[in-house]
């Protein structure tokens, strides 16, 4: 089986692209990948350009038009709460497989074979509190940042995820924005774990976002946190060191 | 030979004499006689702009540290290439000795597309080949059995073969090149009493005069050597090499056991073989 790998991004993130593409092509074994779709929510003609010279991407047009982004603004929202939404819209021709990660992410080891060998018919990612400031209150059970729609019983729980993301309330009890992706992935797992075969996959394998990182974790998610605010910051983490000088020179 | 031939390498023997370079120059020349060589390109030099204007080219791969990562993608996906191998470039730290049975955890490799997108993957003997195919799975990974040289070189060896002027102690390589472990060597002859002289020359010839003059050669590594060349050119002189046998290759070729005169005519019957293999990997 070929999966599809599908993420968004907008030119605000394009070292994280270049970066998350670079890692897949260096990492991943092509024959098991039919696509690597990009939603292009804003990307330049250059970094377009750029992304054109790796094997199998397919850029795919979407009526998004955003910038970075800081967190929580409402560009950074359109991105983040498009994901399932241009997804769903890459299945409308065929269902394939597919492998939805975000782009601040890195590929340190291949993961498509333990993907495949789980019986399942979405894979979500289980939150996992290693990596999170002291203190940090969780708002959700899961994280948006790699799910897997293995099989075409997903496409009614991608559905409900997308509706469910502006029910979820914008800010928290102390008047803070909180995300409403990941609870919204959270509740409509509750809603659909007696509907079908859902396998949690631990964030720290799949998503890692620990500075110090084990060795079992497969990618790295550069996601902001106290110690790293800005882009630049999150790319010049030393967990990633290597990857920025291979990927970025 | 139907298709051109371009030539990528990091260096080429006009720039530099590793063994990297002088095993290229061999096959160079043979490309050159069969009328397939296009050119010859350094890796730093190569845009993605050469690359399409290339792509009715068969790219034959050296070494290629120097390549940029847009280019190594876009070879992968556009061009017929072949990736002639001189050590490890599929692990991030290009040395398989840091791990147990040479087996490279998976987050260590890297170009793994580069590698399977390749027409052949060529590497230098079967243990080199061995390690690879341990590590990638690949089908199109093939090996030759030994490094090449020129006809040249192989009358220089012809000549030094009964040299008078042997010295009854081993010689060990005086280089700086941290690689080449010239202070374990040297550590490990005074350890083992081992009688040795310092030996250099940056001119090829006259380096292998001079190793022609001793009894043997002592060579010492820290990784699993792909042949090495001076294992051959010191058997070829007929003088004896001591090394670590598990990280020297071309020890477990069926040929090793040979010497002298024996030994240049089973390199050379080698390289004949293996340009004939090369020629029909390149147009496979």
């Amino acid at each position: 089986m070929k999966y599809n790998i599908f993420t968004v991004a907008n030119e605000g993130y394009s070292s994280f692209l270049k970066m998350f593409i670079g890692s897949i092509f260096d990492k991943i074994d092509y024959q098991k990948v039919n696509k690597i779709i990009i939603a292009d929510t804003g990307l330049s003609d250059n970094t377009k350009k750029y992304l054109e010279l790796f094997p199998k991407i397919q850029i795919q047009k979407t009526n998004l038009s955003t910038k970075y982004s800081r967190i929580h603004d409402e560009d950074w929202k359109k991105n983040v709460y498009s994901k399932a939404l241009l997804m769903l819209k890459s299945f409308e021709q065929e269902f394939v497989p597919t492998i939805m990660i975000d782009s601040d992410c890195v590929i340190v080891e291949d993961f498509i074979d333990m993907v495949h060998e789980i019986d399942a018919d979405i894979i979500p990612c289980k939150r996992n509190q290693a990596g999170r400031s002291p203190g940090h209150q969780a708002t959700s059970s899961h994280i948006g940042s790699f799910f897997v729609a293995k099989t075409s019983k997903s496409i009614p729980f991608i559905k409900e995820w997308t509706e469910e993301i502006p029910k979820i309330t914008e800010r928290g009890p102390d008047g803070k924005r909180i995300p409403q992706e990941s609870p919204a992935l959270s509740n409509t797992c509750m809603k659909f774990k007696d509907k079908i075969k859902i396998f949690d996959l631990d964030e720290r394998i799949i998503a890692n976002i620990e500075h110090n990182p084990p060795d079992f974790a497969k990618i790295f998610h550069l996601k902001s946190d106290w110690m790293y605010l800005t882009i630049e910051k999150r790319i010049a983490q030393p967990r990633v060191s290597n990857y920025r000088k291979r990927y970025l020179k | 030979m139907q298709e051109k031939i371009i030539f990528l390498a990091d260096l080429f023997k006009n720039q530099a004499l590793g063994g990297a370079e002088l095993h290229d120059d061999v096959v160079i020349k043979y490309f050159e006689k069969k009328e397939a060589f296009y050119e010859k390109i350094n890796c730093h030099l190569v845009t993605t702009e050469y690359i399409e204007k290339n792509l009715d080219k068969i790219w034959f791969i050296s070494n290629f540290a120097n390549l940029s990562f847009t280019s190594i993608a876009l070879l992968s996906k556009k061009a017929k290439y072949v990736i002639y191998e001189h050590d490890y470039k599929f692990i991030d730290v290009r040395n398989p000795i840091h791990f147990k049975d040479f087996l490279v955890p998976k987050r260590n490799i890297i170009n793994y597309n580069f590698y399977r997108n390749a027409k052949k993957v060529i590497c230098l003997s079967k243990m080199h080949r061995k390690i690879f195919q341990d590590n990638l799975n690949l089908e199109n990974i093939v090996n030759i059995n030994c490094s090449m040289w020129s006809d040249e070189d192989l009358s220089l060896f012809e000549k030094l073969q009964h040299s008078n002027n042997q010295k009854d102690l081993f010689a060990v390589i005086d280089s700086p090149n941290p690689l080449k472990k010239t202070k374990e060597t040297i550590v490990y002859c005074e350890n083992n009493s081992i009688p040795y002289e310092l030996i250099k020359s940056k001119k090829y010839t006259e380096f292998i005069s001079i190793l022609s003059r001793y009894r043997g050669l002592i060579f010492r590594t820290n990784h699993p050597e792909p042949t090495p060349r001076v294992a051959i050119e010191a058997k070829m002189l007929g003088i004896k090499f001591l090394s670590q046998k598990h990280l020297i290759s071309v020890a477990h070729e069926d040929y090793f056991d040979l010497k002298g005169l024996a030994m240049i005519e089973c390199v050379r019957k080698m390289r004949e073989n293996a340009l004939k293999k090369i020629s029909k990997w390149c147009n496979e």
